[in-house]
């Protein structure tokens, strides 16, 4: 049995948010004793991560994601239960918040490293390693309140960067810098999962999640919903955030959608490297001129991930009003597994005429597995040479 | 990822819980302490650079309020109003005992108003939030530094010799730097969660200091209420170091050993109440 680092025992956080409140006569009675709302910000959670593993947390803006990081580490006490960290813990949350603006980079650098537990001959020692990290150079020594905000958020990191702590919790810490930045950071993390410190991965990334973690658990209103493969989290999550948002149509009265069907060529599962088919059902109420109808693929993260167009196939072609029926055939499937959001727009003379967004959903259960973004339909020959051996 | 489970686990453990007992909260609470005892001079020494940082003044303003308040009260009470300031002539007799009193009001003032500047790093890092009114006091102290070589300069001019005796400053002003960083404890853990004591504490200070014997002698109040007047360890600490460094004078035993257990319980008191209040500290400040 792996060795746990953090245990959440039932764990409950409430949070006493002032009511409303009437001025005037007893204002001071009432402030006293206020009528108070009670938030339960987590609610009776249980879960542990273990020594060496990578741990996400995913879930919606307020399901209790940064409660729950204030809690692991020791910002605040929970309102009942436990939690028990074995080992020198480390939360990157934000650690430009020790800055004091006044301070040249450097002054703050040890100020920030103090907070984070470390002594002034350590800083001293990674105070180079810190500035390269950073990527701050000559400004070191200047005020932090002439740095840029960049330079403030990458300072920030950097310095936690540097720490040789056993677990870290990252809190939305790759959302921070350029993308030159964010390559240290990833590789940061990288060489922290080998030297195999235990990490609690908080972040709307879900790629990075993906990419980084063993394991992931899902949020939501405090409640933990799902312990699992960030893959199947990934995918609960999506589900759940795409039941509540809400589709919305800009028809212009020119259109109304009939149906939306994805499905496999002769039945069975859509499937990573298998064909797929789509049909769109559009009941035109104008006649209309070289209609181009699209299917958009988003990414749960929100990213276009790939489209399906009538334009190039469909050409000159003018419609009268009436139901058309639009038929997509992908040979071979290079989405990989995972709910994909899909918006269906049709232009016409390049004017968006009509765009629903949200309107269906595409499932891609795992086929032909294989790392990476997407699958690349491929073949491969191999042979020996005789007589040199040489590479193409 | 997997580590055998028979392997030594030397990794210290921390239990974070809603309420702890007395006994692990100190425990718990000094250790910490002193694993950020780095912190401490970092946050002291912060609060000494920000003095030179956009200031013309810096380390002056360390002298100019006690001066200031001297010439003002030395007008005032002893000119205007005549109170008698015992063997001492009235500007030193004010000023030894406007010293300590500043260390104490400016510690108390200024940790209170400490806290809630660093609100933000309150809500988002984890580390012994003593520290942030402890460092006021600690600098504060450090002014009180400045004060008395002031001090000794004026009893110079005065004709007045620090004596051997003078070295109880050392106790005494050890005394009163407890029982500041005491009330800062307090009333700083209060100011996170109700910023009326802040609001009020020119006014408290303004009250207190004249229960103590700094622009007036403890000559002048009656025998009879001396007894109670003496209860307080203000009044019986500023009147010792004007006794001991400007006098020479041997202080009350009696006295300094109350004023010493009153500081060591004060001060417990005070750290407890600290960490108890410190546990949702994030979540009101």
């Amino acid at each position: 049995m792996p060795l746990i680092d953090i245990s959440v025992v039932n764990v409950s956080k409430r949070y006493r948010i002032p009511g409303q409140r009437r001025d005037g006569i007893g204002s001071f009675l009432t402030k006293l004793f206020p009528r108070k709302e009670e938030i339960w910000a987590i609610k009776d959670i249980n879960f542990e991560v273990f020594r060496g593993e990578a741990l996400g947390i995913v879930g919606h803006n307020g399901a209790g994601k940064s409660t729950l990081v204030k809690l692991l580490s020791g910002i605040t006490a929970p309102t009942y239960g436990q939690v028990i960290v074995r080992g020198a813990l480390s939360a990157l949350v934000e650690i430009g918040a020790g800055f004091n603006v006044e301070l040249t980079g450097r002054e703050n650098v040890f100020l920030a490293g103090s907070i984070l537990g470390m002594s002034r001959r350590e800083i001293a020692r990674k105070m180079l390693g810190i500035v390269e990290f950073a990527g701050i150079g000559d400004r070191i020594d200047a005020p932090v309140k002439t740095y840029s905000s960049g330079q403030f958020l990458r300072l920030g990191f950097s310095i936690a960067a540097q720490l040789e702590h056993d677990i870290f919790i990252l809190d939305e810490v790759l959302a921070v810098g350029d993308v030159a930045f964010q390559t240290r950071c990833f590789d940061r993390i990288d060489r922290l999962r080998r030297a195999g410190k235990t990490i609690v991965l908080i972040s709307h990334n879900l790629a990075a999640v993906e990419r980084i973690c063993d394991r992931a658990i899902l949020l939501n209103r405090g409640e933990l919903v799902m312990t699992g493969s960030p893959r199947d989290v990934i995918e609960e999550y999506s589900r759940a955030a795409y039941a509540v948002m809400s589709w919305s149509s800009e028809a212009f009265d020119v259109a109304e959608l009939i149906k939306v069907r994805f499905e496999r060529p002769g039945g069975g599962p859509i499937q990573t490297g298998e064909p797929m088919a789509a049909h769109v059902s559009v009941l035109l109420k104008v006649p209309t001129r070289d209609p181009i109808i699209t299917i958009s693929f988003y990414w749960p993260s929100g990213y276009l991930c790939t489209q399906l167009t009538s334009a190039g196939s469909c050409k000159d072609r003018a419609l009268q009003d009436g139901l058309v029926s639009v038929d997509f055939v992908c040979p071979v499937l290079t989405m990989q597994r995972g709910l994909y959001r899909a918006d269906i727009a049709i232009e016409s003379g390049s004017e968006l005429i009509a765009h629903w967004r949200c309107c269906s959903l595409l499932r891609v259960e795992p086929g032909k597995i294989i790392g990476g973004d997407f699958y690349l339909e491929h073949s491969c020959n191999m042979s020996a040479e005789r007589s040199h051996m040489s590479r193409t | 990822m997997n580590v055998a489970s028979g392997a030594a686990d030397d990794r210290p453990i921390k239990v974070i819980r809603p309420t702890q007992s007395v006994i692990e909260l100190l425990c718990d609470g000094l250790t910490s302490l002193i694993g950020h005892k780095s912190l401490f001079v970092e946050m002291t020494l912060l609060r000494l650079k920000l003095r030179f940082k956009q200031s013309l003044l810096g380390w002056i303003w360390a002298v100019v309020p006690p001066l200031l308040l001297m010439v003002t009260y030395t007008l005032i009470f002893s000119n205007v109003i005549g109170f008698k300031t015992g063997d001492l002539p009235a500007p030193l007799f004010i000023f030894s005992g406007l010293i300590p009193w500043t260390f104490f009001s400016t510690s108390i003032t200024t940790a209170t108003a400490g806290i809630v500047t660093h609100r933000y790093l309150i809500s988002r890092c984890a580390f012994p939030r003593e520290i942030i009114p402890l460092s006021y006091v600690v600098s504060a102290l450090l002014d009180l530094g400045v004060g008395i070589l002031m001090l000794v300069a004026f009893m110079y001019y005065f004709g007045f010799w620090p004596t051997l005796h003078t070295l109880y400053a050392i106790p005494i002003l050890g005394m009163l730097a407890s029982y500041s960083a005491a009330a800062s404890l307090c009333s700083s853990s209060f100011q996170a969660r109700f910023r009326d004591i802040g609001i009020a504490m020119p006014l408290l200070l303004q009250i207190i200091m004249f229960t103590a014997p700094i622009v007036y002698s403890s000559d002048s109040i009656p025998q009879n209420v001396k007894n109670i007047y003496f209860l307080n360890p203000l009044a019986i600490l500023i009147e010792a170091f004007r006794q001991t460094v400007v006098l020479g004078i041997h202080p009350n035993v009696d006295q300094m050993i109350y004023c010493a257990i009153g500081s060591i319980i004060f001060l417990g008191l005070a750290y407890v109440l600290f960490k108890r209040l410190d546990t949702t500290l994030a979540d009101v400040i």
